[in-house]
């Protein structure tokens, strides 16, 4: 198991998590094939069960589906949801870590938003 | 078992071949030269007689265990090696038997048709002992006393039997070298009966050996 | 993989209630294993653990004290029908037997013993990893003993092949290329391969299922992301860690302390380490299968 996998996290919920990340970020837009499952076993020198798992796992959620004989590929809303549940997480991992180590800094609320604001001007978020 | 055998063949030719070859330069060696050395050599041959087959069956126990470890049957592997000793023990007489007797030499002292049981009983018996010795661990002290104890007992005879060919004034209860000669006969069943029983033991720990390599 | 039909036909390799002793010392403890057709298994362990003997016991190269050993239901003790189907690429080393016997002498007993043996194939594997098939197996390298046990094995092509440290010698190059042909090997045959190694780091993506053997006792044998998923790190500070830990009745399986900082591994279910991680004083990770061996296997010999 190599590249860019990491050893924490288990294979098959990285396997997704990659597949998700490439959706958003517009790699893989709706309607368009996903790498297959010996592709990925290839890739990462991984169990084609294991990978097999991952991709099953976004087929279950509705993010992924199946053309026989030819291969996965992007449902139609699989962005939008995916956005959704990533803003849900967002909120309740990324967010707190943030004001965590704020804290840990002892940083003040608005030092923190100050920070956010200026952090949000230079990428552009509207 | 075949396939077995089939593993055996490298071993066996390559003995028929070198035996073959030494038999031959002995030969030449004994009927056209002077060299003293080559006379040694055919005479010796009653001991290599009775102890190759025995070593040679130890390097075929090794080939037995690689066998086994592709899957063969320890049965097929006990008969092939069975096989393979007598094979080799009559290979070793009859190359005795037809050295000695072209050799046309008054200092080769010829092995008769009727020696042929006393070098083949004892010979028979060493390999069974072997087959037995190699299926005690290594390191346990029986092992090593039984083989030596049969090595020597091999030599021993095979001397023997070459000392009673060549010496003159060897007092005449030793002839002829035959089983009808009293002396012989019991020497053979000496060889004889414990060569039976390390048969049916080694047989009975053959059904459980542990394949090693 | 289910959508390829596997060459062992649905035919499992299955041990029960299987002993063994090796004069008054038990070495493996009623055993029970089942290999399932179209997988590959890890059997991990300490040295001494029992993996040899329990892998030459599976194959009917070595005596049971009791317990009984089948392959699609019939013994596997001296049944060439059966036999035929396992192949167990031994773990080769120098020994005075070894000096004995040739790379090419060695490929041929598996070619003339196993009957789906690819000769093009151990050829050009033995050409491929360098190695002079004149030599004696025990004039190799470690390296290349291995390189040899893993020829026989992928030539075998025995629907259950068996692999005993396959990863030993090799470097760490070697070991990906050797996982990496191994899974192609899976890929394309669905051939069930069973491998023993104590070298873990790049083993646990190519082991589907993971059996851990730890003196004499299979202490675990399940999906390798199931059970990785069963273990977690907990650190935090030493009184707030203790607390959580006993609020929630979790035993720690191993603790190292660093000042006031205290780290335990711990094993349990998701909804344990959720509750774990809810509290802010506590930081959550998760471990690698080496990391889950060692927490499961390292007894013992804790470091004073």
């Amino acid at each position: 198991m190599k590249g860019i996998l990491n050893d924490q996290n288990l294979i098959y919920q990285q396997i997704a998590q990659l597949l998700e990340d490439g959706i958003l970020r517009g790699e893989y837009p709706e309607d368009s094939q996903v790498p297959s499952t010996n592709e990925l076993a290839r890739a990462f020198n991984i169990n084609p069960a294991t990978a097999a798992k991952g991709i099953n796992r976004l087929v279950d959620e509705g993010l992924l589906y199946k053309r026989r004989g030819i291969g996965m590929f992007v449902a139609e809303g699989a962005l939008k949801t995916l956005q959704a549940r990533r803003r849900k997480a967002f909120a309740g991992e990324q967010v707190r870590a943030l004001v965590r180590e704020a804290k840990r800094l002892g940083m003040s609320r608005a030092e923190l938003l100050g920070l956010v604001n200026d952090e949000s001007e230079e990428e552009d978020l509207q | 078992m075949t396939r077995v055998l089939c593993l055996f063949r490298d071993l066996l030719m390559y003995t028929v071949l070198v035996l073959g070859g030494f038999t031959l330069v002995i030969l030449a060696g004994v009927r056209m030269t002077d060299i003293s050395l080559f006379v040694t050599y055919g005479n010796v041959m009653s001991m290599f007689c009775v102890i190759f087959p025995a070593i040679l069956v130890s390097n075929a126990w090794l080939t037995a265990n690689l066998a086994m470890s592709f899957g063969a049957r320890r049965g097929d592997c006990f008969w092939s090696l069975e096989l393979v000793g007598f094979l080799l023990t009559v290979f070793f007489a009859a190359d005795n038997l037809l050295l000695t007797n072209l050799s046309d030499s008054p200092e080769v002292a010829q092995i008769g048709l009727e020696t042929v049981p006393v070098l083949v009983i004892p010979a028979f018996a060493l390999v069974q002992t072997i087959l037995f010795m190699m299926q005690i661990p290594k390191g346990r002290i029986a092992r090593n006393v039984v083989w030596g104890v049969s090595w020597c007992l091999g030599w021993a005879i095979g001397m023997a039997i070459e000392a009673v060919y060549l010496l003159e004034a060897v007092p005449p209860f030793f002839y002829p070298v035959a089983l009808t000669t009293p002396l012989w006969a019991i020497i053979c069943l000496i060889f004889a009966v414990p060569g039976i029983v390390f048969a049916v033991l080694a047989w009975r720990n053959m059904k459980k050996v542990v394949v090693q390599l | 993989m289910s959508d390829k039909t596997n060459p062992a036909g649905g035919r499992v390799l299955r041990a029960e209630g299987l002993c063994k002793s090796y004069g008054k010392q038990q070495v493996l403890h009623d055993l029970n294993l089942t290999i399932e057709p179209g997988c590959v298994y890890g059997l991990i362990g300490r040295n001494g653990a029992g993996k040899t003997t329990l892998l030459s016991i599976l194959t009917g190269q070595n005596t049971m004290d009791s317990g009984k050993v089948t392959y699609g239901g019939e013994p596997v003790w001296e049944n060439p029908k059966v036999l035929g189907d396992l192949c167990f690429a031994r773990e080769l080393n120098a020994t005075a037997e070894t000096a004995q016997i040739r790379v090419k002498d060695y490929l041929r007993a598996g070619q003339l013993f196993c009957p789906h043996w690819d000769k093009d194939m151990a050829d050009s594997l033995i050409k491929k990893f360098g190695i002079d098939p004149k030599k004696s197996i025990a004039k190799l390298s470690k390296g290349q003993m291995s390189m040899v046990t893993i020829t026989a094995a992928m030539a075998s092509k025995a629907p259950i092949t068996i692999l005993d440290e396959p990863a030993a010698g090799l470097d760490v190059i070697m070991r990906e290329k050797f996982y990496r042909m191994l899974l192609e090997e899976y890929a394309a045959t669905g051939r069930t391969f069973l491998v023993s190694t104590h070298i873990i780091e790049e083993a646990s993506g190519v082991f589907e299922r993971v059996i851990v053997l730890d003196e004499g006792h299979i202490i675990a044998d399940r999906p390798t992301e199931e059970l990785i998923d069963e273990f977690r790190y907990v650190s935090g500070e030493k009184t707030a860690l203790d607390a959580a830990l006993s609020a929630h009745g979790v035993q720690p399986l191993q603790v190292q302390e660093l000042g006031a900082h205290k780290m335990a591994a711990v094993r349990g279910d998701a909804a344990l380490f959720e509750a774990l991680a809810a509290d802010p004083a506590l930081t959550v990770a998760g471990m690698n299968l080496q990391n889950v061996f060692v927490a499961l296997c390292g007894h013992g010999d804790e470091e004073g």
